[in-house]
């Protein structure tokens, strides 16, 4: 399914993409409540984690309310807030650490492409980021 | 709660261990602002006059400012602060990266530190847990190492700001390393070492609140704007491109300052290193411009984050290497020990010119000849001061201004340093700006005080003191503010080298308040006279000590764009008259009582 897609190259480690992200789903600068991460070390090229949307996403067949599911139509896994018990073995499930847990909420933190039009994607100044498959 | 800030200053003790959090009210941030603000604020308070730099008395601070973690521009940045142990006078440095950032995401918005660990410690700040850890087996290890072993032992999303060897051994040149980022200028790294302080690692998740989003994101867009229409140069060279341009101006200081042309700059500069020895673009965290570059040495193994300008000048031109890779090579090698490039490689260009003068010799150097455009030997030298070998790497590791002091005779000619700081690649011959801006610069030779705004004028137009002062005045406050905020200098090609009325814009979108152009070059004006006080009260000098190098009052420019500039004390003396005035000193270059009242310093009259 379509995701965000990351150019380690590209990617200077400037983080804009969580203070975005952050500010635009829970008005705040708080990169700990981005749904993308970008860790940076000295030499090394950048890392990103971030939810891929698999197609056979372990968090959907962890979660124990169906509260995360795989729509079609969107090409994308959800969240059903109303269903979501908070129990957190969807961020355990995650093989690639792309579902995150804040103790200011009772969600997980997981990016829903922004329904359409992810956010960093439109403002990484160096076009590291993209959606694709 | 004031938007933008955390409300929380903490202090550590490392004598006893003690740590506390001052909770001050708001008042408290509208007067000192933060960064640059916070740190002489907390200096001038907490040093008793004459503490010796070195001792468990000495304070260490370092700040975030209101704009820091939110989207202004190289909103990550640190600004550090101490009593240096180089000058003897104000040793503030601000360092790229994400540390101040991260600060705040932790709780807090600075760090006082004071007193002395019996043995080598790291401080690790979690949030609200705040932990001093011994650290011998860190000791001893060059920066990097030291950040990836900590990062093993806590998490890679730490940052971490930490101190090389040479710190370690308190050589008064050293810096504080965070990532590949440097606080370089004047000695912040020495006082870390002298309280047995290898490290500071901190992490935190707690939110940075603004007052109205839309309109920070609104200052944003307009800035990323901007910024990519007209700053290509720069996300493209950094700051590489340089030395190209400042040769041709005639303002590259070449051989110890004896030239101000470097006949071999097309091998140092922006388009070598970019086409035969870039890897990669970095950026502070909250930038877009991404100005920081990963180079390559391509005769052996070794990468530097770096060097920028000022290191192409201070490993380049001035020990006249016309060799990239020794420039590459020794940028890394002063990161990892930990010392400031800038002071290192103009204390090296002095050695090598005093040695070609027969002025030092080898039975000075422990039996070796140090020569101009010899890379090996500018290694060597780095290497000795950064493992203080013997008493002559002590001897240079304090800089151009002790090796006078020690040789004596006419060495005080080729120390090129203001107050015992060498300065930057931004000459005070052919830039009058500088002269008078780095004579008053509370660091000395800091190209981060005034800025060098002449480029672009022909000679004829620079070879006059009309309007200098006043532009020292205006750019000393707008750096004073950028340091305060805290924000990177690189503004200035979009906002203007002055403050401006978008430095209120930023702070009311941040805070919530309703402050105005005036009482925000006010605060400027009220640090930087307070930096005054300081210099004052610790050197016991004023106006005697504003003044340039033997070279820069006496020698005009033998060659190049710039021949027969120079500026004579007569000169720098009607300069100086000028800028006392504007800035409300009295002759002497003593703040007046007046001033002090207008600036709200009474209680340090």
């Amino acid at each position: 399914m379509k995701h965000i897609v990351f150019d380690e190259k590209k990617c200077a480690g400037c983080n804009l993409c969580e203070l975005f992200c952050s500010s635009k789903w829970y008005g705040a600068f708080n990169p700990k409540k981005s749904r993308i991460r970008i860790t940076t070390e000295d030499y090394a090229d950048p890392k990103y984690n971030v939810c891929l949307q698999c197609d056979d996403a372990p968090c959907v067949e962890a979660c124990p309310t169906e509260a995360l599911v795989i729509d079609p139509d969107l090409e994308r896994v959800v969240l059903i807030e109303d269903k979501c018990i908070g129990c957190r073995l969807c961020v355990r499930a995650c093989p690639y650490n792309g579902i995150y847990w804040h103790k200011d909420y009772k969600l997980p933190i997981k990016c829903n492409l922004c329904e359409g039009e992810p956010e960093c994607v439109k403002i990484c100044p160096k076009n590291a980021l993209s959606v694709g498959d | 709660m004031v938007y933008g800030y955390t409300g929380k200053i903490l202090h550590i003790d490392l004598t006893t261990g003690k740590t506390e959090v001052e909770t001050p009210d708001e008042q408290f941030y509208r007067k000192w602002l933060g960064g640059n603000g916070f740190v002489i604020k907390y200096l001038y308070d907490e040093l008793k006059k004459g503490t010796d730099p070195l001792s468990p008395e000495a304070v260490s601070v370092f700040a975030s400012g209101p704009l820091s973690g939110t989207l202004s521009h190289g909103a990550g940045r640190t600004h550090f602060g101490a009593k240096s142990p180089q000058t003897g006078l104000l040793a503030d440095s601000s360092a790229g990266g994400g540390f101040a950032a991260m600060l705040k995401y932790a709780g807090y918005d600075a760090v006082v530190i004071k007193g002395k660990a019996a043995k080598p410690v790291i401080i690790v700040i979690n949030n609200e847990k705040v932990e001093i850890r011994e650290a011998e087996r860190f000791w001893g290890l060059k920066t990097i190492e030291t950040q990836h072993r900590l990062k093993k032992e806590l998490t890679p999303e730490y940052k971490i700001a930490c101190i090389g060897p040479a710190g370690e051994k308190m050589v008064p040149m050293t810096s504080i390393v965070t990532d590949t980022r440097v606080a370089g200028r004047s000695g912040n790294g020495a006082v870390w070492g002298s309280k047995n302080l290898k490290a500071i690692a901190i992490y935190g998740d707690k939110d940075v609140k603004v007052a109205d989003m839309a309109k920070v994101k609104e200052l944003y867009g307009e800035f990323a704007k901007k910024a990519k229409e007209t700053l290509g140069g720069l996300s493209k060279y950094g700051t590489t491109a340089l030395p190209a341009s400042i040769n041709a101006f005639g303002g590259m200081g070449t051989r110890n300052m004896q030239f101000e042309t470097f006949e071999h700059v097309d091998k140092i500069g922006g388009e070598i290193l970019n086409t035969e020895h870039l890897i990669r673009h970095r950026s502070c965290f909250s930038c877009c411009i991404h100005c920081a570059k990963d180079f390559k040495v391509n005769k052996w193994d070794s990468i530097s984050e770096g060097p920028e300008y000022e290191t192409q000048y201070s490993f380049g031109s001035m020990p006249a290497i016309g060799d990239v890779d020794y420039v590459i090579a020794a940028d890394r090698l002063s990161d990892e020990y930990g010392i400031d490039t800038i002071s290192a490689g103009v204390t090296a260009s002095m050695v090598m010119e005093l040695m070609e003068r027969g002025l030092l010799t080898e039975k000075d150097t422990g039996g070796k000849t140090y020569k101009f455009e010899n890379g090996e030997d500018l290694l060597e030298l780095v290497r000795i001061i950064g493992e203080k070998r013997g008493e002559f790497g002590e001897l240079i590791g304090k800089g151009t201004r002790a090796i006078a002091e020690k040789l004596g005779g006419d060495a005080y000619k080729y120390a090129f340093n203001v107050k015992g700081l060498e300065p930057a690649g931004h000459s005070p011959r052919a830039q009058k700006t500088m002269s008078v801006g780095y004579a008053t610069s509370p660091r000395g030779g800091s190209h981060h005080d005034a800025r060098p705004i002449e480029y672009g004028l022909p000679p004829e137009k620079r070879n006059t003191i009309e309007g200098r002062a006043l532009n020292a005045f205006n750019t000393q406050n707008w750096t004073c503010l950028g340091d305060s905020l805290v924000v990177c200098h690189f503004e200035e090609k979009i906002y203007g080298t002055s403050v401006a009325q978008v430095h209120a814009d930023w702070i009311n979108a941040v805070t919530g308040w309703n402050t105005t152009f005036e009482e925000v070059k006010l605060m400027a004006e009220r640090f930087y006279t307070l930096e005054r006080l300081f210099t004052i009260r610790e050197s016991g000098k004023a106006r005697e000590a504003d003044t340039l190098p033997w070279r820069a009052m006496n020698e005009p420019i033998p060659t190049g764009t710039s021949k027969g500039m120079y500026t004579p004390k007569k000169e720098l003396d009607a300069m100086l008259d000028e800028y006392y005035e504007l800035r409300g000193w009295d002759k002497k270059g003593v703040p007046t009582k007046a001033t002090l009242k207008r600036l709200g310093l009474e209680e340090y009259s």
